[in-house]
């Protein structure tokens, strides 16, 4: 481009900014009201039917998202030890197969049909339609997009990250394996155990089982294990009051489809320090869309619905059925550098004196420990090797201040989370919170997230 | 068996401003559906051009473009597609302002009453009520010239120029290949260039 054509181009985009700028255009609210008030002027002027409301305003402005890509940076710890804690304690029991398609499809039409009213008992049906649609498959490959980190947690959302393809292959016949992929971060069931593997941080973690579904792929599990989606979704939507409803429209094939639309609540204060992490911890807009011939799940949005604004956090759209999947997805090589996750922490010879340490202090001895590039002593807080990339990032670093512990709203999280702000020896500064979980055998803090 | 939907949030994507008649008569033979499409085409240019017609008064803004849309869509069976359907939309806006200024100046302060001292005060050295409304103009005219451009016309260039994205981040948001954002964007941008040029004074 010469200078010419840039100074037109820079004249243009000058253009565009003073006439149709961000704050030129209503908000989600407004766009919400407003598009409810239309149809209803069209439902009394030319006698249409009600229909369900597709407009989604645009992504609010991202805040800073350098902050937020560093904030994300070298949480594959935290990320790690929260799947570690969920295959343990959620994931086999939460979207187990304990029930059948079939019989779950049965059971949800019998608690829709029970317990809520009409266009709920509607919009359950065409999802037990789904689920029994699905009993009959062989292999299932999904691709989506979500909003998220390359390298972060296979459940973690950020309405400030970019979209990121997500995928999940899964064969149940003659052996259940899965894998599940996202551009820094895999997962795999190969039939014996399971395996993630953080590509960014070098780090591995097996477990000794064949886990349905595990390091927090379990949300993604869920489009493949339709029936497990709607019992959750429909117990949920009985305990916490969720609404849902079903609209029919015309797909762009020309063919008829059943829409559910789900709107879910989290439950947390809108400032929770989890608020909006992850799908669990969000108030979201789930829209499930079906073939209504052959009752096969075609596509699910999910929309975050925030305070400033609904926001287009994931979009699976390509679903393939019973397509064969080559042997080699379901395989795993590692490097042969790769560090492995510690499943215990080791008891210290002076193991009382971290053990008596304050959140605030373990925050303050493991930034102090980075700060003499003291590996040793900052690996008494970790439950991996400091690698060599962290080693020269933040070496070196400089603590400014460290505040006062607290705790999210989300009981489910059993860690704390400590303020800092530390200077990098590049001289960037970095202010963040620390997630810091006390280890039941040693008693000492060791850091979930949060840091590096 | 493979499956690819369309996507659920942006149906008009592939509609041309032409088919904005037909999207028109579908909403006054009751198809629901048209509605969300033809709203989710020209809300937020429509929005813009009332913004900027108002000198940026956003409460006062959102009123004149809710009532603007409201007697847009009951009058629906009378548009026949004689003008660009954003076209006919900012007729009713101006009429909408034009009200709200009537409505307004029945109620506006004399300036004799605001005393003399204070009258100081609401001097600035922001720019001149001539440079203001030359803005004004310009704003107008971009926001009338890429509310009549396709949706992915329009699309690319806000992303782009207004939010800022990259060539890249533009491509992911609109699900196309860098190339082809690329090109998109040449043929928005002369397209706007066009539309723009076809006005008086304006500098590109």
């Amino acid at each position: 481009m010469n200078d010419r054509e840039h100074q037109d181009e820079e004249n243009l985009a000058r253009l565009i900014r003073a006439g149709f700028n961000e704050t030129a255009r209503p908000d989600a609210t407004m766009h919400q009201q407003t598009l409810r008030r239309l149809q209803e002027i069209c439902r009394t002027e030319y006698g249409s039917q009600p229909q369900e409301q597709s407009v989604s305003a645009k992504a609010p402005k991202a805040d800073s998202v350098s902050r937020r890509v560093r904030h994300e940076r070298n949480e594959y710890e935290r990320n790690t030890y929260q799947e570690r804690t969920t295959i343990m304690s959620k994931l086999f029991t939460r979207w187990g197969f304990g029930l059948s398609a079939a019989a779950a499809a049965a059971a949800i039409l019998v608690i829709a049909m029970l317990a809520s009213p009409h266009a709920q008992a509607a919009a359950a049906e065409v999802m037990a339609k789904g689920a029994k649609a699905l009993a009959k498959l062989t292999s299932v490959h999904l691709r989506g997009r979500l909003r998220t980190e390359p390298q972060d947690n296979f459940s973690m959302i950020s309405a400030a990250s970019d979209f990121q393809t997500i995928e999940l292959w899964k064969q149940f016949e003659p052996e259940l394996k899965w894998r599940a992929e996202k551009p820094a971060r895999v997962a795999v069931m190969d039939g014996n155990s399971t395996l993630l593997y953080i590509k960014s941080g070098n780090l591995a973690l097996k477990v000794p089982h064949p886990a349905p579904s595990a390091f927090d792929t379990g949300w993604l599990h869920l489009f493949a294990n339709l029936s497990a989606a709607i019992t959750n979704e429909l117990n949920n939507a009985l305990a916490k009051g969720w609404s849902m409803s079903l609209n029919r429209q015309t797909g762009a094939d020309g063919l008829t489809k059943a829409v559910v639309t789900i709107q879910t609540k989290a439950g947390l204060p809108f400032n929770d320090y989890l608020k909006d992490t992850s799908f669990d911890r969000s108030d979201t807009r789930r829209v499930y869309q079906f073939d209504d011939q052959t009752g096969l799940l075609e596509a699910v949005h999910i929309y975050l619905e925030a305070s400033t604004g609904e926001t287009l956090m994931f979009k699976l759209d390509q679903i393939e059925y019973n397509e064969p999947i080559d042997p080699s997805v379901f395989q795993l090589e590692l490097p042969t550098n790769v560090i492995w996750w510690q499943d215990e922490m080791p008891m210290l010879p002076d193991n009382q004196k971290y053990a008596a340490m304050t959140p605030e202090q373990a925050a303050q001895a493991y930034f102090d420990a980075f700060a003499r590039k003291d590996w040793a002593e900052a690996e008494k807080f970790r439950r991996s090797a400091v690698d060599e990339g962290t080693k020269q990032e933040v070496g070196g670093l400089q603590v400014i201040s460290i505040g006062q512990s607290f705790h999210s709203a989300d009981q489910n999280y059993p860690g704390l989370f400590v303020p800092y702000e530390i200077k990098l020896a590049n001289g960037e500064v970095l202010k963040h919170h620390i997630a810091l979980k006390k280890d039941a055998k040693t008693g000492r803090w060791w850091v979930d997230g949060g840091g590096f | 068996m493979s499956v690819a939907v369309e996507d659920l949030e942006m149906p008009s994507m592939a509609l041309e401003p032409d088919d904005d008649p037909a999207l028109a008569k579908r909403v006054a033979a009751g198809d629901q559906s048209a509605v969300n499409e033809l709203y989710q085409r020209h809300a937020d240019p429509l929005f813009a051009f009332i913004l900027h017609s108002l000198q940026g008064s956003r409460p006062e803004a959102e009123d004149v473009w809710q009532d603007t849309l409201a007697a847009a869509f009951r009058a629906l069976p009378s548009y026949r597609g004689q003008s660009r359907f954003f076209s006919w939309l900012c007729s009713i806006a101006r009429h909408k302002i034009a009200d709200y200024y009537r409505r307004r100046n029945r109620t506006t302060q004399p300036i004799l009453l605001i005393p003399p001292e204070e009258l100081t005060q609401l001097m600035d050295e922001g720019p001149l009520p001539d440079e203001l409304i030359n803005q004004r103009e310009t704003c107008l005219r971009v926001v009338e010239a890429l509310g009549q451009m396709p949706m992915d016309y329009r699309q690319a260039l806000t992303a782009r120029y207004s939010d800022g994205r990259s060539v890249e981040e533009v491509a992911r948001l609109l699900s196309k290949s860098y190339k082809a954002t690329e090109s998109l964007l040449s043929r928005a941008r002369v397209a706007l260039r066009a539309a723009l040029a076809q006005q008086p004074e304006m500098d590109l």
